[in-house]
């Protein structure tokens, strides 16, 4: 018989059959992450971390992880650990890859031991979601995206406020504060996941308030604004025009509203919009800018939560992100404090459940004004629902609070949380 | 031939007595010990790793296959091709949706995800055949980006931007969902089409790749119809590739966008420049050693944090440098890549001392 290469020797029919026995085994061989007591012992606990150190949101990521640092750092070293342990920090980058965020979690939970993970971002966190729950490991993840806390698992935080929540938060704005009951409202945002949640929360809105959104405009994020997109702003006599864009493309329709004469007041209905850089490239076109927030601001120097922030920021080193006034540092502090308060919370005898069961006992717990109050239970596993209104200040070049922490409305909230 | 005169015992193994002998993948008896011994290695990985390497060589064996789909493309055929990252992505989709939408098995959702990978890449590589060179590349780019779109703003199919969960595969009642299971399952097909190249490549639809690659006009006038060949090309090399996406859906559980963007494809282009185009030996450590570089990297970093804990977050951008500056250095000094350097090597040892 003449030989045609390497099949006929192996058998197709072997290797079939060798590989389906193996997998069975191998499917049976199922050795859980679970064990109450990972990264846990008298004088530390490990927490992991992923996020996106290189490539996309690298510097959004690192200064997330800066805050992490400085604030564990601080618990360490000043209060002595929580609970007699010291928090050990091991840092991964997911490079914003969720294949990549999937290898950090196996390996913060296998090799590192870490008892919990924070993970930043949507996509990244998303991914993390049924090894999480599977294995029981504790996920916090810095990210407001749908699925990780519709439906509510136990195992899966997510700290953020809804998008939608900050949206509605501009409008209950506009109609409370500035007393403006039936507002003149047009609508930019991009067209991608981030500007559509915003676009959401605005239709929410005006079902609950009863307006109409007087003129759209989507936008593909990067690309030049739409002069059309101001000039249908103008005609249809819109007064306060709702952004749900990044930062840079925020500017770009400050600059074209103003080239175009269009004065009235513009609101950032996401949180990122309250980058002070927008300040920066828009400059003087950015004087009736407005934005919601779902934490303190750098300059807020009267809440104590951001004081103590500024204070431990110095000490540790991290000035660098004070000085740029850095959204994505003060974004990591919330969840820091949480973290730290839940380990108290668990006491000495601390296991990774009862680490869970102390994330379910926040109840508006305050965190200064650092950020809105948290809330956790069994049913609400998005850390905060509130918002603050902040307005571009151009002398110091930073967008200031001018509200309180505003909730949604009962309906709003009941249609978003399903509560 | 003199009467009395043989080969030397070191020759005669090198060279084939007849044309069956000539098609074998694996020729000599020392090559069928070490694949015995590779295949045996592979095989035990997971009773010697722990779960997390056991996850990585999984997406390192996914890889390979889609490596493979992309040299019998660009490497043998000569079609240059940057959307290979889309075909993956389909691949992907398509497996995540037979399975939520139909009551089909996993082991046949696989192959059937690499169908429909393999049907569109008909349909590329139809307009694909007026093109060449810099233009085909931009056409496979152009048809990345639109396939991006697609995904992200086709929300009732693909769940946009938020991704799609991948039903649980199951074998027999049981749950495929362990790393091991899940190894298992992707070095199965990782094996069998490596085997499927090999004997493609050597066969008479290799050679007409060959010819396609070195000299189309002059192929076309000994009678390979290149319209034929390079779009089996297309769709040889998207069923890899559809079957590389499937495997990479099993092995992460849930998939969006951010999994297979442009840089999926940029990837597969350096898997197959560092291992060696047209070789599917190439192929093979090519994309090992790229998948592998990042969370070797990693490792290197993690053994100077206790020393130093804030290079995680410098040691992010050394990643990136380190990435580029390997193409850049196989492109000027290994065009051939690691395959080439390999033949080399074996060439020296096996005329050694008579090596001019």
């Amino acid at each position: 018989m003449r030989k045609k290469g390497i099949y006929r020797s192996a058998g197709y029919e072997t290797l079939l059959i060798s590989m389906v026995v193996f997998t069975l085994i191998f499917a049976f061989a199922h050795a859980a992450f679970a064990d109450s007591k990972r990264g846990i012992d008298d004088k530390s606990v490990t927490i992991g971390i992923s996020a996106p150190l290189s490539r996309l949101l690298a510097e959004a990521g690192q200064a997330s992880v800066d805050c992490y640092q400085a604030y564990f750092k601080y618990v360490n070293e000043v209060k002595g650990g929580v609970n007699g342990r010291k928090i050990k920090l091991v840092v991964t980058d997911h490079q914003y890859e969720p294949s990549r965020s999937l290898a950090n979690f196996k390996r913060l939970v296998v090799r590192d031991q870490a008892m919990a993970v924070i993970s930043w971002g949507t996509p990244a966190s998303t991914i993390l979601i049924k090894p999480a729950m599977e294995e029981k490991v504790p996920l916090i993840a810095m990210s407001g995206g749908r699925d990780l806390y519709i439906p509510s698992k136990r195992y899966v935080v997510a700290f953020a406020t809804p998008w939608e929540f900050q949206s509605v938060a501009t409008v209950t704005y506009i109609i409370d504060k500035l007393g403006d009951k039936n507002p003149k409202i047009g609508l930019f945002y991009n067209n991608d996941d981030f500007g559509r949640s915003g676009k959401a929360g605005i239709e929410l809105a005006a079902k609950h308030y009863g307006f109409e959104i007087l003129s759209e405009a989507p936008h593909i994020t990067g690309s030049p604004v739409d002069k059309a997109a101001v000039t249908n702003f103008k005609k249809a006599g819109v007064k306060y025009v709702m952004v749900g864009a990044h930062s840079g493309d925020v500017s770009s329709l400050l600059l074209e509203m103003k080239s175009q004469g269009l004065d009235c007041d513009v609101f950032g209905v996401l949180a990122p919009s309250s980058d002070p850089k927008i300040i920066e490239q828009a400059g003087e076109a950015a004087k009736r800018y407005h934005s919601v927030d779902q934490q303190g601001r750098w300059t807020d120097t009267k809440a104590p939560g951001i004081q103590q922030m500024i204070d431990i920021t110095k000490k540790y080193g991290f000035v660098n992100h004070m000085n740029e006034k850095s959204w994505y540092y003060t974004s990591a502090w919330g969840p820091a404090l949480m973290i730290e308060e839940a380990l108290r919370r668990a006491g000495k005898d601390l296991t990774v459940e009862k680490f869970v069961d102390a994330l379910d006992t926040f109840n508006n717990w305050e965190t200064g004004d650092s950020n809105p109050p948290i809330t956790l239970n069994p049913k609400r596993r998005i850390s905060c629902i509130g918002s603050i209104i902040v307005k571009a200040d151009l002398e110091q070049k930073d967008l200031l609070p001018v509200s309180g922490w505003i909730m949604p409305p009962r309906d709003v909230a009941k249609t978003v949380l399903g509560e | 031939m003199e009467k009395g005169f043989a080969l030397p015992r070191a020759r005669k193994r090198y060279y084939s007595r007849d044309y069956g002998q000539e098609l074998q993948l694996f020729r000599t008896t020392s090559q069928k010990v070490w694949l015995v011994a590779l295949l045996a290695l592979v095989v035990c990985f997971p009773l010697l790793l722990d779960r997390y390497t056991c996850y990585i060589a999984t997406l390192a064996l996914a890889a390979v296959i889609g490596s493979i789909g992309l040299n019998i493309l660009t490497g043998y055929t000569g079609q240059i091709s940057i959307g290979h990252g889309a075909f993956v992505g389909v691949g992907a989709y398509s497996y995540a949706l037979i399975l939520a939408k139909t009551s089909l098995p996993f082991w046949l959702a696989i192959p059937l995800a690499g169908a429909i990978s393999g049907i569109l890449g008909i349909l590329i590589g139809v307009p694909a055949l007026r093109m060449r060179g810099l233009y085909l590349a931009m056409a496979t780019v152009a048809f990345h980006l639109i396939m991006d779109q697609v995904v992200m703003n086709w929300e009732s199919l693909t769940g946009g931007y938020q991704g799609l969960d991948v039903p649980n595969a199951t074998l027999a009642g049981y749950a495929v969902k362990s790393e091991a299971a899940i190894y298992y399952v992707t070095l199965f097909f990782t094996i069998a089409l490596t085997i499927g190249a090999g004997n493609i490549t050597t066969s008479k639809i290799g050679r007409a790749f060959c010819a396609v690659r070195d000299r189309d006009l002059a192929a076309e006038a000994i009678g390979i119809s290149l319209v034929k060949y390079k779009i089996l090309a297309f769709f040889i090399s998207s069923v890899y590739a559809g079957v590389a996406g499937a495997l990479m859906a099993l092995c992460l559980g849930r998939i969006s966008p951010y999994d297979f963007g442009l840089i999926v494809s940029i990837a597969y282009i350096s898997m197959i420049i560092v291992g060696g185009a047209g070789s599917i030996f190439g192929s093979i450590i090519g994309a090992v050693l790229i998948t592998l570089l990042p969370f070797g990297l990693s490792s290197a970093s993690d053994l100077i944090q206790p020393y130093y804990p804030s290079i995680t977050t410098k040691f992010g951008d050394v990643k990136t440098l380190a990435y580029g500056l390997i193409i850049i250095v196989f492109l000027i000094w290994e065009p051939e890549g690691l395959a080439g350097r390999w033949r080399k090597v074996t060439a020296y040892f096996r005329n050694w001392p008579f090596t001019y």
